[in-house]
């Protein structure tokens, strides 16, 4: 089955502790939620494959530790990743206001210039509610990221925001590279439609 | 711009019998076919036209055939250059009769029209205009040539054809002219003939290799010319226009050239540091080859001119107007471009460092092996090169023997590249890593290569030098070795390395940039703990000579319950022991001697609070009522991306089941355990729900009510409060030891010997591969550094080269990567070339580096461009005077070199006694026109022409004939 998928791509989770990283994760990759999530040291990792737009891709998603006392282990996984999941906690507006930090540390550390982000505002099953959607939506497009809302307990959003990000991903000219593709796509102008892939893409 | 036009029908027509008639037949055709009757006149030409304007082809094959031999026809046809296609004149009054052609060829305005003649790729196919567009100052014609090998030469053949032609244009009323290609395609001998309304127009020719006797001067030519034209009455005025073409190929002491620096007659003089950090730049010949130099004197009258052996008015000092062009040489080698050329080499190179140097690492062996840095301590017996600069001017021990490189130029080269082994005098590395202005300009920042000036940049540079100028491969090793003993004995000896960018291996940086910070980091590491630990020594010593009357039972414990005898309130003495502490921590890294000691009334002694690096805001421990602290933790590892990329390896290849997530989790507690044993050592009597408040506060969830220490009361959240989570297991298996005891996450030694191996067994060509991005974008450097702003096509190549380098370095497998850099080379190539031909232009033209006119500047840019530029007031102005000069004083050179040789003067007679500051001319051209009436008196006056060219070894007369066919 391998030779149908089109691509690996690497993606990051990040974000303050306990927002929800890798329940995120897990909803997406095995459909699953489990209210007693353990807290994740370090780093970890999943894979899932996924078709958008009838590309099948496969992503390769490293989820990190939100605590600042790993913020020296965990950036070094951040490196060749084509695209990032910013998360904060919509009913706690200190997660919400670190975004900026995680920016700054993705700028920082990721490898690649044009690399997509994702502010993703989860727990919006909570009844309590300290970030507005409006506040995310204008923090997004203040840093022109994609802006999405989720549950990864009620399924909301979770599998909108990663199949989002992958088109984009795709969409843009030179981030990522076929499997088996010798030569990698031009990267030169991001205007540039690479001829060689024979892929539509269009600029955004 | 060519068009096929083929048709879809081809019919046959049996009432044409010969052959000829069938040619005539097809002919006619095409000329329909092409619409050529209904060509409309446009606009007279203007200057320049001719040579600017684009040339539209249309090609026709296999249709005609002529004796089975097949022709292949093709107009030539000059677009309007304003409106793009040829637009009709707009008054058409009275001139109906008047034919394009007749005009084009008495129009004076395209004369001596440059042909590009040097589009050597292409071979003499790529003239440009068409030759028949220069010799007739033609606009519009068609050629018909015989396809392949095939070659018309018999005279009656031509004959036949020509009448064919004829035939076929007067049928179809065509004026166009037609030509027929005689001779071979490269003798571009063409006739042809042009049906002029009233008017018969014939094209004829000759070409010879020498010109006769009597055709060598303008009387002869002129007499030639009447005689052809046999008008039955006197002629009227002829019009002359005259070029003489000059080239000079001897620049004297206007050559440009540039020498690759010479480190043997630098050395006497100073350490040639100044050389040794800069990439030489230029053509080591002149990349200008020659110059053409055109006189012009446009509309003369025949009689009122002489030109002879003895004496001639064509002195081209005295020439109304001036154009020149210069030809360039054709890949002149230039030195930026071959040092980088050569650098690749060497990344293609099979041999091993053993091949290579074999003998010198022999001699080494027992001395250098960097798996057992034990051996440091032993002196080894080939001193390495900082010992040899500390001993300071006696000769060392052991001169490197076979070496290629000179003790001397070594000792240069490591002065420059560790300029703090010297006492002074040599260039020192820059206090700090910014990127220049230039390089953020052009976005060479994002280059994954290391800050400007830095030990890997001018090792690249140095080791180029080396590979170019100072012997090759085999010194190339040998630098790499000398380089590699110098790293192992800076660890050893704990002396840090210069010139490498402070603290963690920066991953923008390249991979060599990354290893020599990361043992640069392994070094003060080392170096910190050595300090601390004599520190330590002296303070234990002190501690137990104090207490060695209490018996103390040898436990540690990481019961949370053991009593300690503290009291509630801070005390000032604590407070400021922790600032005490913080302070040393800042300072000395990552432990501090002597808390322990200071602290020894409040603590059991098995229980001392170690390792304590700020109180945490007011948090109090939930179970003492202890200020919380912050530990001092051991420092996080360096890594350089390779080890990363390793590490990401392992963790991918655990997997991505849950078992899998649960050995990450494991592998990534090392630290975790590490900041417990720190805390707990910290914190005496500290609990998990302390940690987490230090650790990850969102995990701590506050309650209602203040607990006995007037803190909020809480809980852990319930993730963390899973039974069996690796946090709860991983706190429970730690113990109280302070981070300087713990087992060190981050092995120094083993790290900087991992470096140190990396270092030692890198092949020549891996070592290569490793300096290669660095040198490229010093090379770029250098090419900003002599970019100009006359040239605007550099910036956007270096721009584009930058981009392309930037996007390698990302990719960041410069072995596999290696053919795009060898593409970035040829581009650079083409930057060093148009920048040294620029350079040489204006050393020649250019007033000894002063200011240059704007009028000098438009004509250096124009020169760049490989045309034909007009000289400002010709030979009087101040660039002709240059000229001159240039001229002049190649002549004298020449003279004196063959006094009396007169043998070029037997072939080519043309002498003039004033014209003794210019050579032979290198071509001659005369234009001669007039009106006659042929071929009889009553025959209308109609246009002649006649363009004679004279050259050493050819001799072209292409003639254009009228004659009047109604009143004959």
């Amino acid at each position: 089955m391998d030779d149908e998928v089109l691509t690996t791509l690497k993606i990051l989770i990040i974000g303050e502790s306990n927002v929800g990283k890798s329940s995120l994760l897990l909803r997406f990759t095995e459909d699953m939620f489990n209210p007693e999530q353990q807290l994740t040291i370090g780093v970890d990792f999943r894979t899932k494959k996924i078709t958008v737009d009838g590309n099948t891709v496969k992503l390769a998603i490293w989820d990190t530790a939100g605590q600042e006392r790993f913020r020296t282990l965990t950036p070094s996984y951040y490196r060749d990743a084509q695209g990032a999941i910013l998360v904060y906690d919509v009913s706690n507006v200190k997660t919400f206001n670190k975004l900026e930090t995680w920016l700054n540390e993705l700028d920082t550390h990721s490898t690649k210039s044009n690399i997509v982000k994702m502010v993703v505002g989860n727990k919006i099953d909570k009844e309590h509610r300290e970030v507005s959607r409006e506040e995310g939506m204008k923090f997004a497009r203040r840093h022109a990221t994609l802006f999405i809302e989720s549950s990864a307990k009620t399924r909301d959003g979770v599998q909108c925001a990663f199949e989002e990000l992958v088109q984009k991903i795709i969409q843009m000219p030179g981030l990522w590279e076929r499997h088996g593709d010798a030569i990698q796509v031009s990267e030169e102008d991001a205007g540039a439609v690479p001829s060689c892939v024979g892929w539509k893409c269009s600029v955004i | 711009m060519s068009e096929d036009v083929e048709n879809d029908f081809h019919h046959v027509d049996f009432t044409v019998a010969s052959i000829w008639e069938s040619f005539i037949k097809s002919l006619e055709e095409v000329i329909f076919e092409w619409k050529l009757p209904q060509s409309k006149r446009v606009s007279p030409l203007k200057r320049g036209d001719i040579e600017k304007a684009v040339w539209d082809k249309k090609t026709k094959k296999e249709k005609l055939s002529f004796a089975e031999v097949n022709f292949t026809i093709t107009r030539y046809i000059l677009k309007d250059p304003g409106a793009g296609v040829t637009s009709p004149l707009e008054d058409e009054t009275g001139d109906e009769d008047k034919v394009q052609a007749l005009e084009d060829i008495m129009c004076f305005e395209n004369d001596f029209l440059p042909q590009k003649m040097w589009l050597s790729s292409m071979g003499n196919v790529g003239q440009h205009p068409h030759p028949l567009a220069v010799w007739y100052g033609l606009r519009d014609f068609v050629i018909i040539a015989p396809n392949h090998d095939a070659v018309i030469s018999s005279e009656t053949r031509v004959k036949l054809l020509l009448s064919s032609l004829y035939i076929a244009v007067n049928n179809t009323n065509c004026s166009v002219p037609i030509f027929i290609q005689i001779h071979r395609a490269s003798d571009q001998f063409y006739m042809g003939v042009c049906d002029g309304k009233e008017v018969r127009v014939d094209f004829e020719m000759v070409y010879l290799k020498r010109a006769p006797q009597h055709c060598r001067y303008l009387p002869g030519l002129l007499d030639v010319f009447k005689t052809k034209i046999a008008s039955p009455i006197s002629l009227e005025q002829i019009l002359l226009s005259v070029q003489f073409t000059y080239i000079l190929r001897d620049w004297t002491s206007y050559k440009w050239t540039q020498q690759p620096p010479d480190f043997e007659f630098l050395q006497g003089e100073t350490i040639g540091v100044t050389e040794l950090g800069r990439l030489p730049f230029g053509a080591t010949s002149d990349p200008v080859s020659e110059l053409y130099l055109y006189a012009t004197w446009p509309k003369l009258v025949d009689s009122a001119v002489t030109d002879g052996e003895s004496y001639s008015d064509f002195e081209p000092s005295k020439a109304p107007h001036w154009s020149v062009q210069v030809r360039m040489a054709d890949q002149p080698a230039c030195l930026l471009s071959d040092y980088f050329e050569e650098f690749l080499q060497l990344c293609h190179c099979k041999r091993n460092m053993k091949d290579l140097i074999g003998d010198l690492m022999e001699c080494d062996s027992s001395g250098i092996d960097i798996s057992t840095s034990l051996s440091a301590i032993t002196e080894p017996r080939v001193p390495t090169l900082s010992q040899v600069l500390k001993r300071n001017k006696t000769r060392p021990k052991a001169v490197v023997r076979d070496g290629a490189i000179s003790h001397e130029h070594l000792m240069h080269m490591l002065y420059f590249l560790f300029p703090d082994a010297a006492d002074g005098g040599v260039k020192p590395y820059p206090e700090t890593w910014g990127n220049s202005e230039e390089t953020k300009q052009l976005e060479m920042g994002n280059m994954k290569t290391v800050p400007v000036d830095s030990l890997v940049w001018r090792l690249s540079i140095v080791m180029s030098h080396v590979l170019s100028t100072l012997g090759a491969v085999r010194a190339a090793a040998q630098l790499w070795y000398e380089f590699c003993g110098e790293m192992l004995f800076r660890w050893d000896k704990g002396i840090l390395i210069p010139g490498v960018p402070p603290g963690f291996p920066d991953h923008r940086t390249c991979l060599l940039n990354q290893k020599l910070q990361m043992l640069n980091c392994c070094i003060e590491r080392r170096l910190n703990r050595e300090t601390l630990a004599r520190k330590t020594s002296v303070e234990l010593e002190k501690l137990s000579s104090g207490v060695s009357r209490i018996s103390v039972p040898c436990k540690n414990s990481d019961d949370e319950d053991e009593f300690f005898d503290c009291s509630a309130e801070p005390t000032g003495g604590e407070g400021g022991g922790g600032g005490e502490e913080a302070a040393a921590a800042a300072g000395a890294g990552p432990s501090r001697p002597g808390g322990g000691a200071r602290r020894k009334q409040k603590h059991s002694l098995w229980n001392q609070p170690v390792g304590r690096l700020y109180k945490y805001g007011n948090l109090r421990l939930l179970k003492t009522g202890e200020h919380l602290y912050v530990p001092v933790t051991q420092d996080p590892s360096p890594k350089t991306e390779d080890q990363i990329l390793e590490d990401v390896d392992v963790m991918v290849h655990l997997g991505t089941d849950a078992h899998a997530a649960e050995l990450r989790a494991r592998i990534m507690s090392a630290s975790l355990l590490s900041d417990m044993e720190s805390f707990k050592a910290a914190n005496p009597g500290a609990i998990l729900e302390d940690f987490i408040r230090w650790y990850s506060p969102r995990d701590w969830i506050e309650e209602e009510g203040i607990d006995e220490y007037g803190q909020k009361k809480g809980s852990l959240s319930p993730r963390m409060q899973i039974r069996g989570n690796v946090w709860v297991d991983v706190w429970e298996a730690a113990k109280p030891v302070p981070a300087r005891r713990q087992k060190r996450l981050f092995d120094d030694t083993r790290e900087a010997e991992k470096v140190l191996h990396f270092l030692k067994t890198q092949s020549p060509a891996q070592m290569a591969q490793l300096l290669l991005p660095t040198l490229l974008h010093a090379c770029l450097v250098r090419l900003m550094e002599e970019e100009r702003a006359e040239l605007p096509d550099v910036m956007p190549t270096i721009q584009h080269i930058v981009k392309q380098a930037v996007r390698l370095g990302q990719q960041g497998n410069t072995a596999q990567d290696l053919p795009r850099y060898e593409d970035l080379s040829k581009e650079m190539t083409s930057v060093e070339e148009v920048i040294a031909q620029f350079k040489s232009l204006e050393h020649k033209f250019s007033p000894s580096g002063g200011e240059q006119s704007p009028e000098l500047q438009a004509f250096l840019s124009h020169l760049m461009q490989n045309t034909q530029v007009d000289v400002p007031e010709g030979p009087r102005g101040p660039i002709g005077m240059k000229i001159r000069c240039m001229f002049a004083e190649a002549q004298k050179v020449a003279q004196m070199l063959s006094e009396y040789d007169l043998a070029d003067s037997s072939e080519e007679t043309w002498n003039s006694p004033f014209a003794t500051n210019f050579p032979q001319p290198h071509k001659r051209h005369f234009i001669m026109r007039t009106h006659a009436k042929r071929p009889s008196t009553y025959s209308i006056a109609c246009p002649q022409r006649l363009s004679a060219i004279l050259q050493k070894d050819s001799f072209r007369l292409a003639g254009c004939f009228t004659q009047d066919i109604t009143f004959q």
